[in-house]
């Protein structure tokens, strides 16, 4: 116990963010609460907009996140970093929404985008190949092919990519806020890089010497 | 040679920079050697990078602002329905049986004060009764000096026979 404690004082030493939320912790403080929304609410945005691809309801997930962070306040022990915690949460909402959108699928209003009418993204992917895409395609169009392409990953999946590309994240964090081992971090990123490969292959230029072609 | 599923696991890795020393060396090896393996690095490395495309997400100006104040109605509301519950956690079931017997013990101490009343009162006039001798003697029996000397005046024999004749 003392040397949980003891690690713990070092880790809130070394890491402001636990700081402020031992304060919210410990004294309900909530212009500390208020500085660690501030502090995250841009990149738990985004990172939940790109899990669940709306920014609306990922701003409604990222509220709901801290929320949580409040009411588990007295629960909380720094065992690791703030954002490991603050993204579990998250990435457990995101999870839920993911799944509830399996279990009742959402009636698509844009016919371009996909159902039954219209063409599905990785039929959207076919039409729009052409000589040299990147160049034809305006940027928001490239947005939009690359986003059917993540959503061609699994949820797991997804979320490695995510976090690892736009939280940075090392394997053993991910492996952290997603509850799985490093290796199978490791085989899900490979596996979501094997599977963007072949979604944007034609995106991707290549000569003959193995370098890109732009 | 073919780029494998493992040749792929070492890529990623080495692309996120999680490789160990050993498999580091490896794979650098193979990049300057084989051309597939350095195709295979360079598509996934490009592919990774549109990732940049996607557009980045920027929550509402009023954010932290709107999540605060509905901490504060959710804190505001707390209270209330943690008194509810904590009435609703009570064990009525065994504060119901205590009420009872509470009851029925108040029920039996008033209905055993209107019967004994009269029943004390009673048994008070019965000790009056009792004493009446002592009570009316009570005025010579203050100038006696204890129980003894007034017992021996009850006694027949100790005036002798003057007394009767």
């Amino acid at each position: 116990m003392a040397l949980a404690s003891g690690s713990s004082s070092q880790m809130a030493l070394r890491d402001p963010d636990i700081r402020l939320m031992l304060r919210v912790r410990d004294a309900d403080d909530s212009a500390a609460f208020a500085d660690l929304v501030e502090l995250y609410n841009h990149r738990l945005v985004t990172v939940l907009q790109h899990l669940v691809g709306s920014t609306e309801e990922a701003e409604d997930l990222a509220q709901e996140a801290f929320l949580r962070v409040f009411r588990g306040r007295k629960r909380y022990h720094p065992k690791a970093k703030f954002s490991t915690w603050l993204f579990t949460i998250a990435n457990n909402l995101a999870l839920n929404v993911l799944r509830s959108r399996q279990r009742k699928p959402v009636v698509p209003l844009n016919l371009r985008d996909s159902g039954p009418l219209g063409p599905r993204p990785q039929e959207q992917l076919v039409q729009d190949r052409g000589p040299q895409p990147q160049h034809q395609l305006a940027h928001q169009e490239l947005s939009g092919v690359i986003r059917a392409a993540l959503d061609t990953l699994n949820e797991r999946q997804r979320v490695a990519v995510v976090l690892n590309k736009f939280e940075d994240m090392n394997y053993a964090e991910i492996a952290a806020v997603m509850g799985l081992t490093t290796k199978a971090v490791k085989s899900l990123l490979s596996r979501a890089r094997d599977n963007l490969r072949i979604a944007l292959k034609d995106y991707v230029q290549m000569d003959r010497s193995g370098e890109m072609r732009i | 040679m073919a780029v494998t599923e493992q040749d792929r696991d070492a890529l990623s890795a080495y692309l996120d920079g999680e490789l160990d020393d050993a498999a580091l060396q490896r794979l650098e090896a193979r990049l300057h050697t084989d051309r597939e393996i350095r195709a295979e690095y360079e598509t996934l490395r490009q592919t990774w990078g549109l990732l940049d495309y996607l557009p980045r997400a920027a929550p509402s100006a009023d954010f932290t602002s709107r999540t605060l104040q509905r901490l504060a109605v959710e804190t505001q509301a707390l209270p209330r329905p943690s008194w509810t519950d904590k009435l609703r956690r009570l064990p009525w079931r065994g504060l119901s049986w205590a009420g009872a017997v509470l009851v029925a013990l108040l029920v039996g101490h008033m209905l055993g004060a209107r019967f004994s009343g009269p029943a004390e009162s009673a048994s008070d006039d019965e000790a009056l009764v009792r004493q009446l001798r002592v009570i009316k003697q009570w005025p010579v029996y203050q100038h006696a000096e204890d129980i003894d000397f007034v017992r021996q005046l009850d006694q027949p024999d100790l005036f002798g026979d003057d007394s009767g004749s």
